[in-house]
């Protein structure tokens, strides 16, 4: 058996596109959470950190006391180093002092960052917002460093950043604008170090599922396989297997119930056997016990019939009766017991190889002299060529002897005709009169034991009742089949078909059955 | 006289048959237990042996076997059972013929006259027939394979004898069931087909690799070897 056709695939695979789903759904949905979390946080502490060192930066301009362009500069350029000096904490952020365009008595420009981070670095619509109120404002960006040291191009480095805002005042010299910006460096690689391990975890979480679900499926597999084995055993006869019964389970109900089953079907059958060895017995006591006392009667009989005209009329008369009736009723008792054999299914095909065409050459020979009585003769139609197959020829002469003596006993004297065919996969003998025929409805009926068209009339030809049936089952002993066709005053037509190779199944037709 | 053994257990039959066969010019020894068959054979040596198969005591197929042990006489097998598996065992065990009951008086009578007749002197002159090694001696009723004689029934050197006078002949079944048998029509081909195997096992070297008596496929047997004569 294919892996994929079995229930431990199907269950797996079940629990594996379910188990697929649930997962990754949970884990999105916590990778999006926690995301969430931790990009919240930071802004928050961001916000905090920013708002906290704003005002330390806007008091300490305050009281920087600046009078001069210097001491703006000068106070500035220290903000900032100060602020270069935290960096060293990658936490902290990078810092810088922008200015606002204002109407301030002395505009005078000068603007510092933290690491020669580019101006590009804050976005115009955050700078507008910032100027706009004195809250803090935020916005994700990027942190542009260019270099210039010792390179002749300047050297672009980005890093993705929380870019934090607020606005003062220095006295003279108007609004300027801080900008703090954080690296989220740490929180990205953090989220994606969960993203990893949720992922890894979810792979894991299905893989021990499936084994999980493996394992239980196998204490109900294995039992069921067992079953399935058993049962094959089974029905290929060998009633010696039992299921193994543990414990008090469903499973182990499936053993007992299953044993039971097996045990009933073995003494069944057992049962049968009997019995058909009983009726094959019984026939061939029966064939026995009647055959000897026949044989006595036959012979004394046959001694009275030879010496009949040695007595008077009534005598001789009653010897010739006895005699006829004892053939007959030997007739009737041989075909009886082949009928009953066929029903015992102890017949059995002794197949040789045999040219058909001379097989009813001599069936035709042994039957023209009760042909010519009847007035009848016969018509025979057959290759050139022998035709050799493998048949019981003693089951091929008697069906032959049982479609033409039916074609004497209906054919009313006229002529016979008898073919043989021969086709790829089959051959086929056909016999056809031109008697009484058939009437609608009697092609299969013909083949029934003791059937007769027309009771009153045709017991006198004393046939028994049961050689087209005889043959019919003789035929399919071959694995072939005899067909019948008919039309009322017109004759009949029978043609017994058997296949060149007895395991195949007929399907050709050489002959078409109407008339 | 020409001496019958009838071997039957239904006395009526037995009888019967006795009647028959007396009437018919035969003498009749009436045997109803197989178990004595060997006593009174010993004691009045029959003709022939019609032997009933089922019989008490000791079956027929054993008393076949017996009678063979010591005599090639014919024996006739009345069977009432027309078993085929029945038919084969008593074949085998080396019964030359069967006639199944019930069975028309003039047939019974034309096989057992058929079996007592001797098959006729060839009227070639040379009364030794020799291939592939096996000699018949015509006149002797004998055969030999070098200075061995080989003990065959009066059948089985009756089949031999028709195959090895006509060597380029196929014979067909039916055609050795009515020279060898007598049957005029043709009945049981299995008759022959047991009989050439038994002959078969008794003379030829490999009776599996047959060199004497060959078969052909789908028609019958023919003699073979004749161009090795000594």
């Amino acid at each position: 058996m294919r892996f994929t056709n079995t229930l431990a695939f199907r269950v797996l695979g079940t629990t594996l596109l379910l188990s697929t789903v649930l997962v990754s759904t949970l884990a999105t949905v916590l990778n999006q959470r926690l995301g969430d979390g931790i990009r919240e946080s930071k802004i928050e502490s961001a916000l905090n950190e920013s708002q906290s060192k704003l005002f330390q930066t806007e008091n300490r301009f305050i009281l920087a006391e600046i009078t001069s362009v210097a001491d703006f500069r000068d106070a500035i350029d220290r903000t900032i180093t100060e602020f270069a000096d935290t960096r060293g904490n990658e936490r902290n952020p990078e810092v810088a002092i922008l200015q606002a365009n204002s109407s301030a008595a002395v505009f005078y420009l000068y603007e510092r960052a933290t690491n020669q981070i580019a101006k590009e670095s804050i976005p115009a619509d955050l700078r507008a917002k910032v100027q706009a109120t004195k809250e803090m404002q935020y916005t994700y960006g990027k942190i542009v460093y260019t270099s210039t040291y010792l390179t002749p191009i300047a050297i672009e480095r980005k890093v993705p950043a929380l870019i934090v805002g607020g606005n003062f005042t220095i006295e003279n010299f108007g609004k300027f604008e801080l900008y703090f910006l954080y690296s989220t460096a740490p929180e990205d690689s953090t989220i994606s170090l969960i993203s990893r391990t949720l992922f890894i975890g979810a792979i894991a979480l299905v893989l021990v599922l499936l084994f999980i679900v493996w394992a239980a499926s196998r204490q109900v597999i294995t039992p069921i396989r067992g079953a399935a084995e058993i049962a094959e055993k089974l029905s290929a006869g060998d009633f010696a297997e039992r299921m193994q019964v543990e414990g008090a389970d469903e499973i182990a109900r499936l053993a007992l119930s299953f044993n039971e089953m097996a045990s009933a079907l073995q003494s069944q059958i057992t049962r049968l056997e009997n019995l058909s060895r009983v009726q094959q017995r019984f026939v061939s006591d029966v064939s026995h016990e009647l055959r000897t006392p026949l044989t006595t009667l036959k012979m004394a009989s046959d001694l009275i019939y030879r010496q009949r005209h040695d007595f008077d009329p009534t005598i001789s008369r009653s010897a010739e009766l006895l005699s006829a009736q004892l053939e007959r009723f030997e007739n009737l008792l041989t075909e009886l017991l082949e009928v009953s054999r066929f029903d015992a299914g102890v017949v059995n095909l002794e197949p040789e190889v045999v040219d058909v065409v001379s097989l009813v050459e001599k069936s035709l020979d042994a039957l023209t002299p009760i042909a010519q009585e009847h007035g009848s003769t016969f018509h025979y139609k057959h290759p050139s060529d022998p035709v050799l197959t493998v048949v019981d020829p003693r089951r091929m002469d008697r069906i032959l002897r049982n479609l033409l003596s039916n074609a004497i006993a209906y054919g009313e004297g006229n002529r016979i005709e008898v073919e043989v065919r021969t086709g790829e996969k089959s051959i086929a003998i056909a016999v056809r009169d031109f008697g009484i025929g058939l009437r609608q409805g009697e092609e299969t009926r013909v083949f029934d034991r003791f059937w007769r068209a027309d009771p009153s009339r045709e017991r006198t030809r004393g046939g028994t009742g049961l050689g087209l049936s005889i043959a019919q089952e003789d035929a399919l002993l071959h694995g072939g089949v005899i067909e019948a066709t008919g039309r009322y005053g017109k004759g009949s037509l029978f043609v017994l078909t058997i296949p060149r190779d007895r395991s195949e199944e007929l399907t050709e037709r050489l002959f078409t059955l109407t008339l | 006289m020409t001496l019958i053994m009838v071997v039957d257990d239904d006395q009526d039959l037995a009888e019967m048959l006795a009647i028959v066969l007396t009437g018919d010019g035969l003498e009749v020894d009436l045997v109803s237990r197989g178990d004595q068959v060997m006593e009174v054979f010993r004691n009045s040596p029959p003709d022939l042996v019609l032997l009933d198969l089922m019989l008490p005591g000791l079956n027929g197929i054993e008393v076949c076997k017996l009678i063979r042990a010591e005599s090639m006489i014919p024996i006739v097998m009345l069977t009432a059972k027309g078993e085929t598996t029945d038919v084969v065992k008593g074949l085998e065990a080396g019964a030359d013929d069967y006639i199944v009951k019930p069975f028309q008086t003039s047939e019974l009578l034309a096989r057992i006259k058929a079996r007592l007749r001797r098959t006729a002197a060839p009227a070639v002159a040379s009364s030794k027939l020799e291939f592939g090694g096996v000699s018949i001696d015509l006149i002797a009723h004998e055969v030999r394979r070098g200075d061995k004689v080989i003990a065959l029934t009066r059948l089985e050197f009756d089949l031999l004898l028709a195959l090895a006078r006509e060597p380029g002949r196929v014979f067909t079944r039916e055609a050795l069931l009515a020279e060898v048998w007598g049957y005029r029509h043709s009945s049981d081909t299995r008759l022959v087909n047991v009989h050439i195997q038994r002959i078969r096992s008794k003379i030829e070297r490999d009776p599996n690799q047959p060199e004497l008596v060959l078969t052909v496929r789908g028609v019958g047997y023919r003699a073979g070897n004749f161009t090795e004569q000594k």
